[in-house]
């Protein structure tokens, strides 16, 4: 039932949830927009989700130029945020806008934990977006930023740290609006 | 001495219209870029026409800055690019001699418009946009 009102309370916010009315048994789709304003404002929104392991995330590019990267060494040495045995993900840049082929990326995710990710192209901008499957856990993504510098990962900019939702907003909400979208 | 963001904007703009004045206009950048100059979707992942900019050329070696040339759909050149990250405004950084390639092509209007980063120049900067055509024809043309 949380589920489902959470589902309900983000499409009330007029962002694209698929499959609300399905029962908690079964895994959902959640969309999130990957958006550029005319003003220069980038973002994924919503900017947090708490979902179910065995969920898919769809992405869908709305406007501008974007990827859905997962913080991985496997993408580019950045570091590693997401559950260890997890696999992580990259769009590469989408040329497509909604709904045009080519604009929406799918992930399924099924190990618990928190999942941080970025926009390759706008990272430096503060475009990046936070996911939790499950229980939070105490994995990489609930680490703070730069817990390994022995690793020499390319560290979170610092730009970007401060726009990730905060892992207890998501969890309490459900749903975490990105503040442009939400007017904030 | 460092110069302030409304000193290097006016110096780009004045760049533009020393452009205008020159009289050694390369012949065929109208309708086709100098050869040292590539595709912006040969070297980074976008499509080859962007809207509300064209389809753009660069020399590679002046990269992020630029000169960029955009081309209509039609393969006219309708604007002269110039991006400039907003770090180095920030730093009060110079860009002097950026390029004769579009010497002595005739400027409409000019638009500095801020971009939060794209393929390519992965970092939030400022489009100086230097335009051979009409704002009208611009949103007619370059969608």
């Amino acid at each position: 039932m949380n589920r489902i009102l959470r589902c309900m309370a983000a499409t009330g916010a007029a962002i694209a949830l698929v499959a609300c009315a399905a029962s908690p048994a079964f895994a959902r789709v959640v969309e999130i927009r990957m958006v550029q304003t005319p003003a220069g404002e980038a973002y994924f929104d919503p900017a947090g989700i708490h979902i179910a392991p065995g969920d898919t995330v769809r992405w869908v590019q709305m406007s501008g130029f974007h990827s859905t990267t997962a913080y991985a060494p496997q993408n580019g040495n950045h570091e590693l945020r997401i559950p260890a045995g997890a696999k992580p993900w990259d769009s590469d840049i989408l040329l497509a806008d909604h709904p045009k082929k080519g604009s929406t990326f799918e992930h399924v995710f099924t190990v618990p934990g928190v999942y941080d990710y970025f926009c390759k192209p706008h990272e430096m901008a503060g475009m990046v977006g936070r996911i939790i499957v499950g229980d939070p856990g105490d994995g990489p993504g609930t680490q703070p930023f730069g817990y390994a510098p022995d690793r020499h990962w390319n560290p979170v900019p610092e730009a970007a740290q401060k726009d990730f939702p905060p892992a207890a907003e998501i969890m309490r909400q459900g749903v975490v609006r990105a503040p442009q979208a939400a007017g904030k | 001495m460092k110069r302030p963001w409304s000193s290097l904007v006016a110096g780009s703009i004045a760049a533009g219209f020393l452009a205008v004045a020159g009289t050694a206009m390369a012949a065929n950048v109208l309708t086709k870029p100098p050869t040292d100059f590539k595709k912006v979707s040969t070297l980074v992942k976008l499509p080859d026409f962007l809207p509300g900019l064209g389809t753009l050329y660069v020399n590679p070696s002046t990269l992020p800055i630029g000169p960029y040339l955009g081309y209509d759909h039609k393969g006219h050149l309708a604007n002269i690019i110039y991006m400039v990250p907003t770090k180095d405004i920030d730093a009060h950084k110079n860009f002097e001699d950026l390029g004769s390639a579009a010497s002595g092509v005739k400027i409409n209007h000019t638009d500095i418009v801020f971009n939060p980063g794209h393929p390519g120049v992965e970092e939030p900067h400022y489009h100086i946009i230097e335009w051979l055509i009409s704002p009208a024809a611009v949103k007619k043309d370059m969608q």
